[in-house]
């Protein structure tokens, strides 16, 4: 498939073959198989390689995982520290759009926008928020428009949550002043924010049938992927830390996210603007929703 | 988030979305003895809703014990997703959906936790179709808080 968007694909059939190539080549991206299906170390080789001072330090990492659950997560987070991982499903696939698009997002720099993401014609909508008392009516606009699109309503009420999430986060901790000190971050959610007229939220949502996506895209570029990796590899930890006691939020805004969407995803121009996506397939079942695995990407571009 | 107080203070019902704006603050100064908190009314739980409740179990006082019965589905997921979200209470009957997988017609049943342990789940039959449920979550996970 991805030879025949036009890639240039060189596969390694054992991962441990792959370090001595990137030593002596170049690519744009890295994909790897995490399982190792042998139950050898070659993935680990590879991520290790990749790591180490050299030619193949900057190229980009793609990994794919299988195993679910809050302890492998937790290891691609705090151990691995992975910016981008898909989900292989029980049938041994990966959704064959989500790999096109983050190959193409990672390959070619363009990176913004839910419309990769889904079917031509797909039904979309948007709202522009300002204030922080707006988002009460723009998490009911996400549900309605989860639960007309076809969602189970538990799985409706995670895409509504998740917009909760989103928009807070924009609002409150994304604003941030000419020298990149945050504005809103230290107040309480219950204080009032108003953003000026040139620094409007855009709360989108777009529906192919398929699929149900959202996204909060905000003007400041401030959050940064080391960030998003420490406070969810902080909150999979589990530990004392792992509801914030500062004031402003409780740190868990990114988790709660990456729990109750199916694929979580942020881009990022730095200082320019933050695009958070949230994917879920439209299911009927909760179940069918909660079964499949994760997938994450953080996406940085200098460019538009 | 709005709570009723019934039977002399013994049992508390709480309504509404747990969210910035919940405040338990009032209900912490009335709890005494033993309290059961009915959270069937609870709805949609926000991250700093999380916190709001994990502030308020880790503020009630050691001589009270909380029971939760009615756990709400969003309600265990926070359960299973933050370490510190249960404090001390202890849940004592939560809701499992289930799933129709003939005509996909949704319910959810209460189940009894009380004694700490993984349940064997009995479901009622479909109450449009009378065919055979199944739960709509995965066991493994949504009663990961239990044992066993």
């Amino acid at each position: 498939m991805l030879r025949s968007a036009g890639h240039d694909v060189v596969e390694m059939a054992r991962a441990q073959d792959a370090p001595a190539w990137l030593r002596m080549n170049r690519a744009n991206l890295a994909i790897i198989d995490l399982e190792d299906p042998t139950g050898g170390t070659g993935p680990q080789l590879v991520t290790r390689e990749l790591r180490r001072p050299g030619p193949a330090n900057t190229m980009p990492v793609l990994a794919l995982v299988r195993a679910r659950g809050e302890q492998r997560v937790r290891q691609i987070f705090e151990g691995e520290r992975l910016a981008n991982f898909l989900a292989v499903n029980e049938d041994d696939q990966v959704d064959p759009v989500e790999l096109a698009v983050t190959v193409a997002k990672i390959v070619s720099g363009d990176i913004f926008g839910i419309e990769r993401y889904l079917a031509p014609g797909a039904r979309q909508t948007q709202m522009n928020i300002t204030d922080s008392r707006q988002k009460a009516d723009a998490v009911e606009s996400v549900h309605t428009f989860a639960v007309e699109s076809g969602c189970h309503a538990r799985v409706a009420e995670s895409v509504a949550m998740a917009a909760d999430e989103l928009v807070t986060n924009a609002i409150y901790n994304a604003p941030v002043d000419a020298q990149g000190k945050p504005r809103f971050t230290h107040l309480a959610r219950t204080v009032p924010v108003i953003l000026s007229a040139g620094e409007v939220v855009s709360l989108r949502m777009g529906h192919d049938g398929r699929k149900v996506a959202i996204s909060v895209v905000d003007p400041f570029g401030s959050l940064s992927p080391t960030k998003v990796q420490d406070y969810l590899a902080k909150c999979f930890a589990k530990g004392e830390d792992q509801v914030d006691s500062k004031d402003g939020g409780a740190g868990l805004g990114l988790f709660q996210i990456f729990n109750m969407t199916q694929h979580f995803i942020i881009n990022i121009a730095p200082h320019r603007m933050t695009e958070a996506i949230g994917l879920l397939d439209v299911t009927r079942s909760y179940k069918q929703f909660t079964s499949k695995a994760r997938s994450f990407n953080v996406f940085v571009t200098q460019g538009g | 988030m709005d709570h009723e107080i019934k039977n002399d203070g013994t049992l508390v019902l709480l309504k509404g979305r747990l969210t910035e704006e919940s405040d338990f603050a009032p209900l912490l100064r009335q709890l005494k003895g033993t309290v059961t908190l009915n959270l069937a009314g609870m709805m949609r739980i926000n991250s700093s809703g999380v916190r709001q409740w994990v502030n308020f179990m880790r503020d009630v006082p050691a001589d009270v014990t909380v029971w939760l019965d009615k756990c709400p589905v969003a309600f265990v997921n926070q359960i299973n997703m933050i370490s510190t979200f249960l404090g001390h209470a202890v849940v004592r009957t939560m809701f499992v959906p289930c799933l129709c997988p003939k005509c996909e017609s949704s319910q959810e049943v209460e189940v009894d936790v009380s004694s700490g342990k993984r349940p064997t789940l009995a479901l009622p039959p479909c109450p449009d179709c009378g065919a055979p449920t199944e739960a709509d979550v995965l066991e493994d996970e949504y009663f990961a808080f239990l044992s066993g």
